[in-house]
């Protein structure tokens, strides 16, 4: 995967353009894009998307999700030439990588009392590696500082398996990035996991 | 039976096999790995409140009907037993827990530890969806590290124990993980099998059924000592086949099959798939349907490999787990399931009188050739009828893997509750590959 573009925007006929695509996946495996950069640095931030549709690449023998989004620039590689900015673009978004269009095969016929299936943040570059930005854990925003460590791991408390991310992360106010107390930084370690297609982390670690 | 050209194609050669083989042989090391009661593992992991408790995997609670694949420890010791009927499980202990199985998640849990086996060793031969044999190199005492780290990792990153057998041949092996208590190693080398191995029950061994071990204890062969110092043409002459010889070998610990790699290609001798079926089969029809599902499994993946198969093979087990398998060669290599499953069909008509429901059905399209071979047409066929079925059935190839295989669905399964049934997905129990 890492010499391969999977993650790219790409007009009907036209060059493929690799992207770094900020995504929000929400508690139910529902993944909406919130802002991407192209390789030049200018920002876009999603202003409209269409449902995030399951495709299958048959030459690449692979599958993915592609949506159909408007964007606007909100930031240019060059601070001067401002005229760029809040021009809106219409393109189709691309993760064509199969860990982000797994199937449910967890689903609700599990009582899932061990685990709290949580939202997270994260930003996915170009070759379909990613950094987790922000989760909700326990009705608290934490924004990631660190991951500290990656590897594939269960947890029998919590009853589920998955990609293991060891993050370090700061508690942060529901709608920005301050601290809920200024005169106090709360920070915590904590185990995230990617199960399929579902974030979760244990309720234990969480109360 | 392959040409160099197509082997060159697929990126494989020759010497690479003998090579592989060779090494195979002259440090054969293997350990069989088998998940305790698999199915019961992965619901107690996903379901923390059944653990500990008396629970059962298969069939449907409220129904009361489908059979038990699988039982937790508490649910043995209440006497419950795999294959039963679920109706007769509950009769037995009226609060056991009844859990629907999950095939996808059995399946992926099944791929996740054969990843895991592969980054200890480079080879290993899956043996259904929960047990497979592992080549392993060096001593004894790396061998052991080897296996430890192997249960570790399968622990830690599933939540699941392993039994592990370890042995000089595969037979050995997996006698060891049979004899291995739940989460434990059982070693059984060559050089201990006088007091290891051989006061073992005769059934014991791989492939020797109910109805071989009936015929071992007619001439006097109960334990695998006794079968080891049986004359081979004499086990020939018992078992009235050539499997004889093999079963004398693997008794001895002689058996030559070796891990094969699952990558290797050139290794697939044949292309099956078999399953319980969610109801008891009951008529010819029911058959009829079964096989479609079975066989647009198995077509799809003989095209997608760019095989034909020349032997069709069917193997059943009726509602007592009795059960046989016959095989017959085609009339013409295909890879179609129109031309497969009147095949199946022809021999089941011709090796089953209706006795019992069937409970277990397989298909299996074995002897398989590249798929552009030549071979002598047949006078009789009508090619150019022919070439529409080829298409029609890659068209659906191409259709399902953009929709899903859902899309398209024969209207024979249309009034069967199979049709709920993926059997490239949902059913786990038959390996992708395998071969003889």
């Amino acid at each position: 995967m890492a010499d391969k573009t999977v993650i790219y925007c790409k007009q009907s006929g036209g060059p493929l353009i690799p992207l770094t695509v900020r995504i929000e996946w929400l508690s139910d495996g529902t993944i909406n894009p919130l802002m991407f950069w192209t390789p030049d640095g200018t920002c876009y931030e999603v202003i409209g998307h269409s449902t995030g549709v399951k495709i299958a690449f048959l030459k690449e023998r692979g599958v993915g999700l592609r949506w159909k989004v408007r964007g606007e620039i909100i930031e240019t590689p060059d601070p001067e030439t401002d005229e760029l900015l809040h021009m809106q673009h219409e393109t189709y978004l691309y993760l064509a990588d199969k860990r982000f269009s797994e199937r449910n095969i967890i689903d609700e016929r599990y009582g899932h009392t061990g685990k709290e299936y949580i939202p997270v943040t994260l930003d996915v570059f170009p070759d379909g590696d990613y950094e987790l930005i922000y989760f909700w854990a326990h009705g608290s925003r934490y924004m990631v500082e660190k991951t500290a460590d990656v590897d594939n791991r269960g947890s029998f408390k919590a009853g589920g398996v998955g990609i293991w991310h060891k993050v370090e992360a700061r508690l942060i106010n529901a709608d920005n990035d301050d601290d809920p107390n200024p005169l106090v930084s709360v920070r915590r370690t904590a185990a995230v996991y990617l199960e399929l297609n579902k974030w979760f982390v244990r309720i234990a670690e969480t109360a | 039976m392959y040409s160099k050209k197509t082997l060159r194609n697929r990126n494989v050669s020759f010497e690479n096999t003998h090579a592989r083989n060779a090494r195979n042989t002259a440090m054969n090391t293997v350990a069989h790995i088998d998940a305790n009661y698999y199915y019961g593992q992965i619901e107690a992991l996903f379901r923390p409140e059944v653990r500990g408790k008396a629970f059962v995997v298969g069939g449907d609670q409220e129904s009361r009907k489908g059979i038990v694949l699988t039982k937790s420890p508490l649910a043995k010791k209440f006497g419950i037993k795999t294959g039963v009927s679920i109706r007769d499980a509950l009769n037995v202990y009226p609060k056991l827990i009844v859990i629907p199985a999950n095939y996808p998640l059995y399946l992926y849990f099944s791929q996740r530890m054969r990843e895991i086996v592969l980054q200890h060793t480079d080879t290993i031969k899956p043996f259904g969806s929960d047990e497979m044999w592992a080549q392993l190199y060096g001593d004894r005492e790396t061998v052991r590290k080897t296996v430890t780290a192997i249960r570790h990792d399968i622990w830690k990153q599933l939540c699941l124990t392993v039994s592990v057998g370890i042995g000089n041949n595969l037979p050995y092996a997996k006698l060891g993980s049979d004899l291995a208590p739940n989460n434990g190693v059982c070693e059984l080398w060559n050089d201990e099998q006088e007091e290891k191995v051989y006061p073992l029950p005769v059934s014991d061994l791989l492939y020797v059924g109910q109805a071989t071990t009936e015929k071992f204890n007619r001439y006097g062969i109960r334990t695998i000592g006794d079968l080891a110092r049986t004359d081979p043409k004499q086990v020939c002459r018992i078992v009235k086949n050539k499997t004889g010889e093999s079963l004398w070998e693997m008794a001895v610990g002689q058996d030559r099959t070796t891990v094969a790699s699952i990558e290797s290609i050139d290794d697939i001798k044949s292309i099956g798939n078999s399953n319980t079926m969610p109801r008891d089969l009951e008529d010819d029809n029911d058959i009829r349907a079964a096989f479609y599902m079975l066989a647009e499994s198995i077509s799809e993946r003989m095209r997608s490999n760019g095989f034909e198969a020349t032997v069709i093979k069917i193997s059943l087990k009726d509602n007592d787990l009795y059960g046989f398998t016959r095989q017959t060669k085609l009339t013409r290599p295909t890879n179609l399931t129109a031309e497969l499953v009147p095949a199946a069909m022809a021999l089941f008509k011709r090796h089953y009188r209706w006795s019992k429901p069937i409970r277990a059905l397989g298909i299996c399209g074995a002897d398989l050739i590249p798929e552009d071979s030549v071979f002598q047409a047949s006078l009789f066929t009508d090619e150019k009828k022919r070439q529409k079925t080829v298409s029609l059935e890659r068209s659906v190839d191409r259709v399902r893997g953009r929709y899903g295989h859902f899309a398209l669905q024969r209207a024979v399964l249309m009034h069967e509750r199979l049709k709920s049934v993926n059997a490239n997905n949902d059913i786990g129990d038959a390996p992708t590959f395998y071969s003889y």
